[in-house]
């Protein structure tokens, strides 16, 4: 199998991999990576400040949709209120096992990319997710990477400990 | 015995505080709030601490300077979670006052966000 379509299979494998991710999983130097990036039918999309690549086939929405449910909390927010929403954000926080403050972080951007929609009902703002079965086939697809889950339990433990 | 543990047990103590830095600096690109940034700076004196046990190894610095140093760096530490967990406090009530002032018309959404902490949702959204 040549490099090109090692990279190849590996975007098909994990849609919405990031650059960084894509040179360390396959060992690549970046110069090499970038070259046949370049030349592969994969699109790359910049999501908060990262430039995620995708294989054929993946709308917009789906391409923001699964560069933030590549991060493991961002994941569990889906996850719980997949399965019990709607919730409030105190809810859907305790569920999680999250500080307030992780949840709101997430929030908003689950919210700018329409993973997660705010309904009011009676007084209370509830959190569900618009698109349920779309964003459950997604969620399938979407592994974090170690680094990723490092750093996204790493502000989960900070947040926790500061809002204690 | 000595002479080969202080080199080991520095190199170990350089490449733990360096993963758990990296880590923090991840943190904090995704944060950018004042909290996670004292965090890190918290993790930076760890580091500093490897740095002065190099330091007196190779004979650069003082048996005593190095307590002074250590100790030292060990109130620095102190003061920078102080100041976080003081921060967290202070960014709470401004993202509080911003959702209220906004979004945030309802109750559940006041009592939502006065739980929350430095998260740096203000420099992040």
């Amino acid at each position: 199998m040549t490099t090109r379509d090692r990279i190849a299979a590996h975007v098909r494998a994990e849609p919405g991999i990031h650059f960084n991710e894509l040179v360390r999983e396959l060992d690549l130097a970046p110069g090499q990576t970038q070259y046949h990036l370049r030349r592969l039918d994969v699109t790359a999309d910049e999501q908060f400040g990262r430039t995620h690549y995708f294989p054929p086939g993946y709308d917009e929405w789906e391409r923001g949709a699964l560069a933030l449910l590549r991060r493991e909390t961002a994941a569990d927010v889906v996850a719980v209120l997949l399965a019990d929403g709607p919730l409030s954000a105190g809810e859907t926080a305790d569920r999680v096992e999250i500080a307030r403050s992780t949840l709101s972080w997430h929030r908003d951007r689950l919210e700018t990319a329409g993973l997660v929609e705010t309904w009011p009902d009676r007084g209370r703002a509830l959190l569900a997710v618009p698109e349920p079965e779309r964003t459950a086939r997604l969620l399938d697809r979407a592994d974090p990477s170690l680094p990723d889950r490092l750093v996204d339990r790493f502000t989960r433990l900070v947040d926790g400990l500061l809002e204690g | 015995m000595a002479s080969v543990a202080l080199p080991v047990v520095l190199g170990v103590a350089a490449l733990s505080a360096a993963l758990v830095i990296g880590v923090a600096l991840a943190a904090l690109r995704q944060r950018r709030s004042v909290p996670y940034l004292l965090v890190t700076l918290a993790f930076v004196t760890l580091l500093a601490r490897t740095a002065v046990g190099v330091a007196v190894m190779t004979g650069s610095v003082s048996g005593t300077a190095h307590h002074t140093l250590e100790h030292g760096l060990d109130a620095v530490m102190a003061g920078l979670v102080i100041a976080a967990v003081y921060s967290a406090r202070q960014e709470r009530r401004r993202t509080a006052t911003r959702r209220a002032d906004g979004d945030g018309t309802t109750d559940e959404t006041r009592r939502g966000t006065a739980g929350r902490t430095g998260g740096g949702t203000d420099d992040d959204a």
